[in-house]
């Protein structure tokens, strides 16, 4: 049985005589070079930023480091209510509850307080249910992705470093 | 029994019951805030509402006395919505702070309004706000979660006899307060706060440790006292955290004292891990042949103590001690009250601190000299080893003997004996105790034990193995 309608692909691709000639093919490429060239070095149309020194602007579900949020009134959000240490799928949260004494009273809304809070950044997953599971809006993994440290004691989150500092430093908080 | 029609079927119920007890026992639910089986029936929550077949209104079931004949609607609309709308109004004013609150998960405003509520309210307004108040040396009230149920007055009127709460003003402006200046003392503090159906009522001792979904529950039997009240252990990460009452209505036991509820540190602190030698930490490896070198050499041995342990464990120390092949006198009564008929200190607590003084008359582990007489011998040299079983040293004792104490925790006593051995507690093992009525109950294993730590029964299987085994047995360590 004869083979019908063959095509031959090498046929379709064979160069022309000026393409099998070196210095058109290699001007070609580099115009493309070129293109790009002036692209990048003139009109601002490069792809990758310099990285340390710049920084591209995370998608905003994007999941990084823990910050701890605080209401209009600058009080904390958080009341221990250990939601999130229970939803923790890693165990990287502690946190020891507190009756609010009086000279906080300002800084809480309700009279059960966090008084510590501590995320391992060696355990977290960086999953997210803890955000889910929060009722009061209190936790966000809205921070940056860059987290490296070179011992472990700086890996453990403290409550004063996730604190949301808008307005300086944690009011109540003597520094 | 009488015969009545519960949403159009007939059921036979006990008519001595109340009326919701008596359709929960043949499976229908009534959700209710104020009424308590133990205390006297008010109406005041509202939440019971029933249709009674004619009858105009919708009715209260707490306080629907059983008959004859009685037909009720529990599930029709109008009950629904009538129910929903008491929801609606406790809820009117109720913070809502169930993050923070320590009863949410056992509350029973949370599973009345996730079960019968509406799940919307329709109160726009300011919510009442009433700061919260000391009102007991371990106690504090929360004004806002209140929904004036009325259950802590008539407990406290009712079964502790003492009046210090009461109900101020009327309606919207309803507070539970206290009734004078004094603050609450008695020892149902505890109870108080596990009868509110809210987190009205708090204890400080608990307040904020944990949240009540974490708890490994076991049943179990409170050990402070010779009434033997049905508890629940709550334990997380092999901590003891709380005991709650475990509801037995055959018993009538719906309640538990306060020095049985918060006694529970021992438990988990300052525990006794080690063989002890002259008060120093050894090791059984070195403690035990010096223990058997004195059981060899003793002429009478005495073993005293025991009202702590299960019957399973007296048992077995009995037999396991009877078959060292010594002159042995046995005596549970180390305190003054266990020679006595049990007296009630108040409506639950006994004055006797032990959870099985009565089991220990059923194993005949009591001399007929008492504790007097074993002390008398022991002074004048008559018994030389004593055996204590998680007791203090009596204070008369100086005699030439030694002595052996079997505690869990590191006690004076342990520091004072020449041998102490490092035993389970009760919540670690199984076994039973018989209460001062000779009811037989049975607890469970609450907190898992350390591994190799010996039961106090475990211990003398031990001491009578190593004293059947010869001496190249034990060199390969064959126990």
């Amino acid at each position: 049985m004869a083979t019908i309608n063959v095509i031959n692909v090498m046929k379709k691709h064979q160069f022309a005589w000026y393409e099998k000639f070196y210095f058109y093919s290699i001007s070609k490429g580099l115009v493309i070079t070129l293109k790009h060239f002036i692209k990048a070095a003139f009109l601002r149309g490069s792809v990758t930023v310099q990285y340390p020194e710049e920084k591209r602007a995370y998608s905003s579900r994007f999941r990084g480091m823990h910050s701890l949020k605080r209401d209009e009134q600058g009080r904390e959000r958080c009341t221990a209510c250990f939601c999130c240490m229970w939803i923790c799928p890693a165990d990287a949260i502690t946190i020891e509850a507190a009756e609010v004494p009086p000279e906080r009273q300002h800084l809480h809304p309700e009279d059960k307080y966090s008084k510590r809070f501590d995320i391992d950044l060696l355990r977290c997953i960086f999953c997210g249910l803890c955000e889910e599971a929060c009722p009061k809006g209190a936790i966000y993994l809205d921070g940056g992705g860059e987290m490296a440290a070179d011992n472990r004691d700086d890996l453990i989150l403290t409550k004063e470093r996730m604190t949301q500092k808008v307005g300086g430093p944690i009011k109540g908080q003597r520094n | 029994m009488v015969t009545i029609k519960i949403d159009g079927v007939e059921y036979k119920v006990d008519e001595k019951k109340n009326l919701i007890d008596a359709v929960k026992a043949v499976g229908t639910d009534i959700p209710y805030f104020c009424y308590h089986p133990s205390l006297s029936i008010v109406g005041m929550c509202r939440m019971c509402l029933i249709e009674i077949e004619g009858n105009p209104k919708v009715q209260a079931a707490c306080n629907t006395p059983v008959k004859e004949g009685l037909s009720i609607i529990t599930k029709s609309k109008r009950v629904l919505e009538s129910r929903e709308g008491t929801m609606e109004f406790l809820l009117a004013n109720h913070p809502l702070d169930c993050p923070v609150c320590d009863k949410a998960g056992e509350c029973d405003l949370q599973d009345n309004a996730f079960s019968a509520g509406k799940g919307v309210s329709r109160f726009e307004f300011e919510k009442r706000n009433v700061p919260q108040e000391e009102i007991g040396d371990n106690l504090m009230i929360n004004h806002n979660r209140c929904i004036v149920c009325f259950r802590c007055v008539r407990f406290e009127e009712e079964l502790v006899k003492e009046s210090n709460l009461g109900l101020f003003q009327r309606g919207y402006h309803s507070l539970i307060g206290l009734a004078n200046d004094k603050t609450i003392k008695h020892n149902y503090q505890g109870a108080l706060s596990d009868i509110c159906p809210t987190g009205a009522l708090l204890n400080h001792k608990t307040l904020f440790k944990s949240r009540v979904w974490w708890y490994k529950t076991a049943k179990s039997i409170c050990h402070g006292c010779s009434t033997g009240c049905n508890i629940e252990t709550n334990v997380r990460d092999n901590k003891m955290y709380r005991y709650m009452t475990r509801e037995n209505a055959e018993l009538g036991m719906y309640f538990l004292c306060d020095k049985g509820r918060f006694d529970l540190d021992w438990l988990n602190e300052n525990r006794l891990f080690a063989y002890y030698e002259k008060g120093l930490p050894s090791e059984s490896g070195a403690v035990i042949p010096k223990i058997l070198d004195k059981i060899k050499s003793s002429k009478k041995i005495a073993i005293i103590g025991g009202a702590h342990e299960s019957n399973e464990n007296l048992a077995l120390i009995k037999a396991q001690a009877e078959k060292l092949g010594k002159d042995i006198v046995f005596e549970a009564r180390t305190s003054k009250p266990q020679y006595f008929l049990p007296e009630q200190a108040d409506f639950l607590m006994t004055t006797d601190a032990h959870p099985n003084t009565k089991g220990t008359f059923d194993q005949a582990f009591n001399s007929t000299g008492g504790i007097d007489s074993i002390v008398k011998d022991f002074n004048a040299g008559k018994i030389d080893l004593l055996f204590i079983l998680k007791e203090d040293i009596p204070a008369e004792l100086k005699g030439p003997g030694s002595i052996v104490v079997l505690h869990t925790n590191i006690t004076a006593s342990v520091k004072d004996a020449e041998f102490a051995v490092p035993i389970k507690t009760f919540a670690e093992q199984s076994g039973t105790f018989t209460n001062k009525n000779g009811i037989k109950q049975h607890f469970e294993l609450a907190i898992q034990p350390l591994q190799g730590l010996p039961s106090s029964g475990d211990f003398f299987k031990r001491l009578n193995l190593e004293l059947s085994m010869k001496k190249e047995e034990l060199a390969i360590g064959n126990n």
